[in-house]
């Protein structure tokens, strides 16, 4: 854009002003150009071709990723944390115990929240020596927990647990009362 | 991530990284007409436009796609590669066929009876100065391509191109004399393709 002493310049200059006037129109002319070319675009094969692409990558990408250090760590550390809550309730009778029925409880939460494959299932809740039984108003705000416990636990429960795989994991459910404190367990797998 | 209109290329290339699909095909629609414009009036090859523009947009996709924010924007990075592709699209084809001369001395000839610059809106002078346009010598024909056709700014067109702002500017301002020398009325007619190489068969 011309500034004021140019204005002056092509004033006076008729060269000048005609160059000036001439690179104007070539301007306004590669405008003119720029909007019409401007519908010119790829194929939309193309932007199909990359989307698969890029979906197949990124499938490759996360089937690929390592699994964070720390998820094998925090997974056998909650493990631990279950089975020394286990033990510091179980070590209370040393003395083995014929398993007892479940709590009357136990049956009765299943039944209240309507969960048919735990009323059915109910029985296969072990309750934990000492364990407190529950009033109507607790049973109410039982919580289940699942957590992976170490197969050791079940041998301090009366099960026979061979000593290769004591170590392993095993999943069970928790039956915890609104105190905190575990009341059954049951093992999800023998 | 859904990207609104506010994202920038370099938001969306984040969400890229984190493997957003829906950030990849945001920037791609956003940016696809120049990259392909580009490719394709430069090679002059509706098909290796395609490829190029497939190509430079797969880049994006792997894990380093090598773009550095402290170099330039991503339109220039996206540039700098179809750029070099197109170069050696040009290269490979050049064992094939004739292309016009690089040194400009043996332009095509256009030539049209009435000055098209007084007649901008007629389709004829449109048309005029774009064979014009095409008949530049590839360094001049970039950089009106760049900066004249896809409004890239001069700093972006330096980093494409790999030339300072100053080589940029003063392509520009020669290719607009030659475009301005070619479109001169009463310019005399040239016999047309006088200075094409002679095909070289590939033995």
């Amino acid at each position: 854009m011309a500034d004021e002493g140019s204005n002056g310049h092509l004033a006076e200059c008729r060269a000048c002003a005609a160059a000036w006037e001439r690179e104007q129109k070539l301007a306004v002319a590669m405008r003119a150009l720029r909007t019409g070319h401007r519908e010119t675009q790829a194929p939309q094969r193309v932007e199909n071709g990359l989307a698969a692409a890029f979906r197949a990558q990124t499938r490759l990408r996360r089937a690929n990723a390592p699994r964070p250090a720390w998820v094998p760590v925090v997974t056998w550390l909650s493990a631990a944390a279950a089975l020394a809550l286990a033990a510091v309730l179980l070590i209370r009778d040393r003395e083995p115990q014929p398993a007892p029925r479940p709590p009357a409880s136990v049956v009765q939460f299943a039944a209240d929240i309507g969960m048919p494959e735990m009323e059915n299932s109910a029985e296969d809740f072990i309750p934990l020596p000492g364990a407190v039984g529950l009033d109507s108003a607790e049973e109410a705000e039982v919580n289940l927990v699942r957590l992976e416990l170490p197969r050791s636990a079940m041998a301090a429960l009366g099960f026979e647990v061979n000593e290769e795989t004591a170590l392993e994991p095993v999943s069970a459910d928790v039956m915890i009362g609104p105190d905190g404190v575990a009341r059954a367990v049951r093992f999800l797998e023998e | 991530m859904e990207p609104t209109g506010k994202d920038t290329d370099e938001d969306l290339l984040q969400a890229i990284q984190r493997g957003d699909e829906q950030a990849f095909v945001s920037l791609y629609r956003h940016r696809q007409g120049a990259i392909y414009r580009f490719a394709l009036h430069l090679s002059g090859s509706a098909t290796a436009a395609e490829d190029i523009t497939q190509e430079v947009f797969l880049t994006l996709i792997r894990e380093n796609c090598g773009f550095d924010p402290a170099r330039g924007t991503l339109s220039g990075y996206l540039f700098g590669i179809a750029r070099k592709l197109v170069l050696r699209f040009l290269e490979r084809a050049r064992g094939d066929v004739a292309l016009e001369s690089e040194d400009g001395d043996g332009e095509v000839d256009f030539s049209v009876t009435d000055d098209p610059l007084e007649e901008i809106t007629r389709r004829e002078s449109l048309d005029a100065l774009w064979r014009a346009v095409m008949a530049l010598p590839r360094r001049y024909r970039e950089v009106v391509l760049l900066c004249d056709l896809e409004e890239v700014d001069y700093s972006d067109a330096a980093v494409v191109l790999g030339c300072p702002i100053g080589t940029v500017r003063s392509r520009l301002h020669r290719a607009r004399a030659l475009l301005l020398e070619k479109l001169r009325p009463g310019r005399p007619a040239r016999p047309a393709m006088r200075a094409l190489k002679p095909a070289r068969c590939a033995v």
